[in-house]
């Protein structure tokens, strides 16, 4: 298990020096904030909604093809023998980068839901519970996005192990990576009489641990 | 066992390896000593690597049975820590920096963060990185990133080296540097298995040899004994002005097998010693010879074929086979 823990911080920092991830993490609460300047009279339109539709809508997308392209890349130049030749099992290798995706993509929805309620903090155009219902609302699309998110990174994951060309990576994970990860966010729409985003948790974290064992066996296969 | 006998750090038995209908490694069996340099030598594709990352743990469905230190991989899960791997074609996270490699590689091999502040410079000066350490791997040229492969396989101490292809890509002043370090090693009981394909490297450094083709071993043994295999027995050549007129009076010698005038040369005569002679006494008798005779001697060399002979003979061997 320590490995596991070491491959973690070790992915994360890899993640966190990347600049797509940091670019994630300025540039997604910049563009609320650049939209607030632009567009300051808007209305009724709460940014830290805007802030929550911004996440769901690029987070998913940007997960599958950053984790694809990283995962071809990597394995095209055969990164994970140094890993494997030592007490390291490879299923960690695979947890480890989903678990440290997943972290830095966290940040960065937090990030952009933080700016969303300072903006709307500075502006307080609204009465509290309203405030408070809206903060509620966009929580539960912050948390419904991260479902959606965790099945594109998953799906990016093993797009990236099964194709060799990292531009094919790319194209499979903006068509498949997103389409898989609407599955999470569409009971909320068709389903009546459930709770959308408990459903939404529930298959997002069943269609991730399936997903995520499909590459573990992926990656098992895989010659070093 | 009996007293004395020397025990295979490593052990290969019948080890076969499969690719779909390619048999890349076909009934190896060797051993190597504790100390000892073992050569693996063979073509492009002859199964120098499969054997290798069979070795490491990289390729585990075959047949046969592989032991380090007398164990099977499945006996001890904490075996690679034994085994420190230069491998052939691998990269690196370019995101990194040397430091930060060889402290992941560290921890993740079980050593401690303080081993690692005073081995980390250590293992960089040894492989001639020393100021290394900040720069990030994605600047580095190819040579350095070959020694911070070695880097990283000397990172744990490990008392068995797997190196696949080490001399690859470096200058002359960084190959000299790599065997000096193969040899120390060796001198210290750290037993290395390395794969070549350039003769005289392995010539220069090896204890011993294997030589494998078409995935099966073709030969096993040192250099020496390889070497007198294909030549007989021991042999000098000798440039001496006045050597030709006497070609029938050194045959004659009796710890003498031959003496062959140069096609080319009058001067120069190819002596070969009687197979299993002590090279000493055939010397001895051949320079009181050449003393009572007053042969002038211009030049005289021990008669070493060169490991390319052995090589291309077994290997040609299995060729047309």
């Amino acid at each position: 298990m320590k490995s596991l823990f070491i491959l973690l911080w070790d992915e994360f920092r890899g993640f966190a020096k990347s600049k797509t991830v940091i670019a994630l993490w300025i540039g997604m609460p910049l563009v609320i904030i650049v939209m607030h300047f632009l567009n300051p009279v808007q209305g009724d339109f709460p940014m830290t909604l805007f802030s929550g539709i911004v996440i769901a809508s690029i987070g998913g997308l940007l997960a599958a093809v950053i984790l694809s392209s990283t995962m071809a890349n990597e394995i095209n130049a055969n990164v994970y023998a140094l890993f494997l030749i030592r007490p390291v099992k490879r299923w960690q290798i695979v947890i480890a980068k989903y678990i440290a995706f997943m972290f830095s993509l966290t940040i960065a929805a937090l990030l952009s839901f933080t700016s969303g309620i300072i903006v709307d903090l500075i502006q307080s155009p609204l009465p509290s519970e309203v405030f408070k219902a809206i903060i509620s609302y966009s929580f539960e699309n912050l948390l419904i996005s991260l479902s959606a998110m965790s099945i594109a990174c998953a799906a990016g994951l093993v797009i990236g192990m099964l194709v060799k060309s990292v531009a094919m990576a790319v194209i499979l994970s903006i068509y498949l990576g997103q389409q898989m990860s609407v599955i999470a966010i569409l009971p909320g729409y068709f389903l009546e009489n459930v709770d959308p985003w408990f459903f939404s948790i529930g298959i997002g974290l069943a269609a991730t641990v399936i997903i995520l064992a499909l590459g573990i066996f992926v990656f098992q296969k895989k010659q070093f | 066992m009996s007293k004395g006998e020397t025990v295979p750090v490593i052990e290969f038995c019948n080890v076969s390896k499969n690719y779909g209908m390619i048999e890349a490694l076909k009934d190896a069996t060797f051993g190597v000593n504790k100390g000892e340099i073992f050569g693996y030598i063979g073509p492009n594709g002859a199964g120098k690597t499969t054997t290798l990352k069979i070795l490491v743990g990289l390729i585990s469905n075959h047949s046969g049975d592989v032991k380090i230190n007398g164990q099977l991989p499945s006996e001890n899960p904490n075996i690679n820590r034994l085994i420190g791997y230069l491998p052939q074609d691998v990269g690196f996270q370019e995101w990194r920096t040397v430091d930060h490699a060889l402290v992941t590689f560290g921890l993740l091999s079980g050593m401690t963060k303080a081993d690692l502040v005073e081995r980390v410079p250590e293992v960089l000066k040894i492989v001639g990185l020393p100021d290394a350490g900040k720069r990030k791997i994605k600047h580095l040229s190819s040579g350095m990133k070959q020694k911070l492969k070695l880097a990283q396989a000397l990172l744990h101490n490990p008392p068995i080296l797997i190196l696949d292809e080490p001399l690859s890509g470096l200058d002359p002043t960084s190959r000299w540097q790599l065997k000096k370090i193969i040899r120390e090693l060796s001198e210290t009981n750290v037993t290395i298995l390395f794969s070549s394909h350039i003769l005289d490297d392995v010539e220069d450094i090896a204890s011993s040899i294997g030589i494998i083709n078409k995935g099966s071993l073709a030969k096993v043994g040192k250099p020496q004994e390889l070497q007198k295999e294909l030549m007989g027995g021991d042999g000098v050549e000798v440039t001496s002005p006045n050597i030709g007129e006497k070609i029938k009076q050194i045959e004659s010698l009796s710890l003498v097998d031959s003496a062959v005038l140069n096609e080319f040369d009058s001067t120069q005569i190819t002596i070969m010693f009687i197979p299993d002679v002590n090279l000493d006494k055939g010397l001895i008798q051949l320079m009181d010879f050449f003393v009572s005779n007053q042969i002038i001697i211009h030049n005289f060399n021990y008669l070493k074929p060169s490991l390319e002979k052995v090589y291309l003979k077994y290997v040609m061997e299995g060729d047309s086979a």
